[in-house]
């Protein structure tokens, strides 16, 4: 029993840093930006792509899961130039930029989607072969899953770091607390903001390349993966970075591993399986005090 | 080394402030006074590029600013303590002014940091503390501290005296004055009118988003302030 | 013959264009004139057409005692047993279409519970989020209308004049008269002091709290209007695709009502209804049997397209036009005459 429970544990906890990883990213772009950006998916659809094509071409795992990041991060910023920073001198409402999000989603994921359909990539498998590296129970653990933990580790002490001591981690949080007041204590507030973008678009980018390592991959796999992602992020009210961890990881257990124990105590059928996280959430929102939420949660 | 030419400003697309013309000297302290809603505010605002500004132009040491961004004002050496949030409660008060001097290198910051700490000495013991715990005096002079760290030419305070007790109201003046003494250029705005022009070389009445008034202090401080402010009503 | 076929897609297109009316319509309630962008609008829309499957399927086949509702059989027994029987086919279907609205107007206040001191973009995610969860959910859970491969026998009330096309003729102008029912509700709404609480909500909440109203409640209300009328909607689909499949109820017929409503600008009733007209045609008209017709084929899945030119519209509206084709008008009122007229009066004795 305790055995079949540790057999859950290597796929939990790869989905768990998955969703973490991309909804810190979403999270600190809200933090900076106000914006919820819906485009996110995207940008981890470009990187289980460029992941994918780069391992089949027989690069090094984790070198294409940089590319993969950097491409993300490219995308991000350049979504930032063309849409919402032009938005945002016009004078749009945050709903306004909300909303362009949802459009530039749909714009990249289709555009994307005829490109695929041309060159015959709709459905694809990364060159990745994962070993495993030890038996948990009969489940192994193997070397996708030591990446994966790697990768988040990295990625929570290097944010932790940048976040609290670095000039440009105050400079955001100096905007996350009062963005006017950033502007004119001459924090150069833009630039933060591209860095910013920069980074949600790495970490998007990064979490899509484990993706396209664990699993085959189509231009709707960050569509697919963005619910998650921001399942995750409401969590942590898309202002608090341990807690949108931790809703990582409550997303990404209740599908395998909250699966399992539902179907232990209830045999629930494992049909079910993709609504578990959908129950989390609803959980988690119905346990939330109202009017807390209404301080926390700004737009 | 200020000078607004016919500038109607506001939020959005709604104007506040209607056809002012200002001009202010190096070295001057004016205090700009009026009513609640007459503007001083987004008069403070517009100069230092928190609102819309639809029509005239603000010159700034030579440089047309009208629609420069806040922080190329700041480059320039304009600095605002707005009335409320001026200070980042979640950071410590050290990190607040390592914010205010976001544009120097680390050695400039050092010296700066002495320099300003200096003139507020009753910051140096708290500077690990966070900002958001700092009693509403202290965090006025943090407030006012941060301005400094940009090395600023015009300083624009709103209120930097608003709901604090007599006593600290006093203290804040001091802090005015000692501004004053190392010759900056101060922009005032305050409801507390009398003190702010007994602190003033001239004073600017404002009623209804147009200055009404601008006279030096001695004169102003002989006048009825409320025949001036509601004469217009 | 080929009259027929032309009848055919001239009925389809008028029925979708019709559809699509009432759902901008609830979108712009939503969206337009309380600043809640629903994301999870298709959720109300399937629970209409849930609710009235469940409703039309346990009526029939408790009077025909059915074992094995989803089987074809059963399918061919219920729209018999509705042909030949028209006073039970209206009252199922009325019965159908009014549980529905209700249904879907209960859910969407209970829906929007936990998240309705949540605002603008947080919400509307959190509502995404429950309508994905609600097609997972039904496509997998079979007793309710078949799982995955869905129910059909689901007649339209029009069935028992044995005469298909002139009954859809029929039903198509029964929808034609609910849409434009919805249009005049919407508008009456709009124009009313509820009306203005809603947009005093959209573009100050402080303001509408410190005058003493219900935020939160005000937002429950607005989406059970929004949620009843889509509600409705999905009734009407149901009855008029004789059928439900889950997976016809996706985020993407989302998007394309809230492309409407932007394109043709938003808190603006007649807005919503040009921007449903202009996609309807751009949605029908992209669809690859249509464009086979014309002889035109392209090389990739031609929804692909339709999905994108949706995301360019949006933004590109939202950077270039953002009021949309139509723009919004102020509320109108007795008072609003008088103050705007006295506005233009004092105006001139100003100048």
């Amino acid at each position: 029993m305790i055995e079949e429970a540790l057999g859950q544990l290597p796929t939990s906890l790869l989905a768990s840093a998955l969703y973490a990883m991309a909804a810190v990213g979403l999270t600190m772009n809200y933090s900076v930006t106000r914006l919820a950006d819906f485009a996110i998916g995207e940008y981890i659809t470009f990187g289980c792509y460029v992941a994918a094509l780069l391992t089949l071409s027989q690069l090094d795992p984790v070198t294409s899961m940089v590319l993969a990041g950097a491409t993300g991060a490219l995308i991000a910023l350049s979504v930032d130039e063309l849409a919402y920073k032009r938005l945002e001198r016009r004078g749009a409402t945050l709903l306004q930029v909300f909303i362009a999000s949802v459009g530039a989603s749909f714009t990249i994921r289709y555009l994307f989607s005829i490109y695929a359909d041309i060159e015959d990539l709709l459905f694809l498998t990364s060159g990745f072969s994962s070993q495993p590296v030890v038996f948990l129970g009969t489940r192994p653990l193997t070397n996708l899953h030591v990446l994966a933990l790697i990768t988040l580790t990295v990625t929570v002490v290097g944010l932790t770091y940048l976040i609290l001591r670095t000039k440009v981690g105050k400079a955001m949080r100096a905007i996350a607390s009062n963005r006017d007041l950033a502007m004119v204590s001459g924090i150069p507030v833009w630039r933060i903001r591209s860095i910013t973008r920069l980074l949600t678009g790495f970490l998007a980018g990064v979490s899509g390349a484990l993706w396209a390592y664990y699993t085959s991959i189509n231009p709707e796999s960050g569509w697919r993966m963005l619910l998650w992602v921001f399942s995750s992020a409401i969590i942590g009210n898309f202002t608090s970075f341990p807690l949108t961890l931790l809703g990582g990881f409550v997303i990404g257990s209740a599908e395998n591993l909250g699966m399992w124990a539902l179907n232990r105590a209830f045999g629930l059928e494992t049909a079910y399986k993709p609504l578990i996280p959908y129950i989390a959430i609803a959980a988690v929102l119905l346990y939330r005090n109202r009017y807390r939420f209404t301080r926390l949660v700004e737009l | 080394m200020l000078e607004l030419r016919g500038v109607v400003a506001g939020y959005g697309r709604l104007p506040i402030i209607t056809g002012i013309d200002v001009s202010i000297r190096r070295g001057e302290t004016v205090a700009i006074i009026g009513p609640n809603g007459s503007g001083k505010s987004t008069l403070a605002k517009t100069v230092v590029g928190l609102t819309n500004v639809f029509e005239g132009t603000i010159i700034y040491d030579g440089h047309e600013i009208t629609h420069r961004p806040p922080s190329e004002r700041v480059r320039l050496g304009i600095a605002y303590l707005p009335q409320t949030g001026n200070v980042f409660p979640d950071m410590t008060v050290l990190e607040n002014l390592e914010m205010g001097g976001y544009s120097l290198s680390r050695d400039e910051l050092k010296v700066k940091l002495q320099e300003v700490l200096e003139m507020f000495p009753e910051l140096s013991g708290r500077l690990k503390q966070k900002a958001g715990t700092l009693s509403g005096g202290e965090r006025q002079m943090l407030a006012m501290s941060r301005l400094l760290m940009t090395s600023p030419s015009l300083v624009i305070m709103d209120e930097p005296s608003a709901g604090l007790a007599p006593k600290m109201v006093h203290r804040i003046f001091e802090k005015v004055d000692a501004l004053r003494k190392v010759g900056l250029t101060l922009l005032l705005i305050e409801q507390h009118a009398r003190m702010a022009i007994s602190h003033s070389e001239r004073t600017l009445v404002m009623v209804g988003g147009k200055v009404v008034l601008s006279d030096s202090s001695d004169r102003v401080s002989g006048l009825d302030l409320a025949t001036v402010f509601f004469q217009r009503a | 013959m080929i009259g027929e076929g032309a009848l055919v897609l001239f009925q389809s297109f008028t029925f979708y264009l019709l559809i699509y009316v009432i759902l901008s319509l609830s979108m712009n309630l939503e969206y337009g004139l309380t600043g809640v962008p629903n994301l999870g609008k298709v959720l109300f829309f399937f629970v209409g057409a849930i609710t009235s499957t469940v409703i039309t399927v346990n009526v029939y086949d408790s009077i025909l005692g059915t074992e094995d509702p989803l089987s074809a059989l059963a399918a061919a027994r219920r729209t018999e047993l509705a042909a030949s029987n028209p006073l039970l086919a209206v009252g199922v279907f009325v019965l159908s279409l009014i549980s529905s609205s209700l249904v879907a107007g209960v859910l969407g206040f209970v829906a929007s519970y936990p998240a309705l001191a949540l605002k603008g973009s947080m919400l509307s995610i959190t509502l995404l989020i429950f309508g994905e969860a609600a097609r997972v959910f039904v496509r997998t859970y079979q007793p309710l209308v078949g799982g995955v491969f869905g129910i059909s026998g689901i007649s339209n009330p029009f069935v028992f004049l044995r005469n298909p096309p002139l009954g859809m003729t029929l039903y198509v102008a029964l929808t034609g008269a609910i849409a434009i029912f919805t249009y005049l509700l919407v508008e009456r709404l709009t124009n009313s002091p509820f009306g203005r609480l809603m947009k005093a909500v959209r573009d100050d909440e402080l303001a509408a709290y410190s005058l003493g109203k219900d935020v939160p409640r005000v937002r429950g209300q607005v989406l059970f209007i929004g949620s009843a009328i889509a509600g409705a909607a999905g009734s009407l689909y149901t009855f008029y695709s004789q059928s439900i499949f889950p997976d016809d109820y996706v985020p993407a017929l989302t998007f394309l009502v809230l492309t409407m409503t932007i394109l043709g600008g938003l808190a603006n009733n007649v807005g919503a209804v040009v921007g449903a007209l202009v996609l309807a045609v751009f949605e029908r008209f992209s669809q690859a049997s249509t464009l086979a017709v014309f002889g035109i084929t392209v090389g990739f899945d031609i929804s692909y397209l339709r999905y994108a030119v949706m995301g360019i519209l949006i933004v590109t509206v939202l950077l270039y036009r953002p009021q949309g084709l139509i723009p919004e008008k102020p509320v109108k009122t007795e008072l609003y005459d008088v103050v705007a007229a006295r506005g233009r009066r004092s105006s001139r004795a100003g100048s």
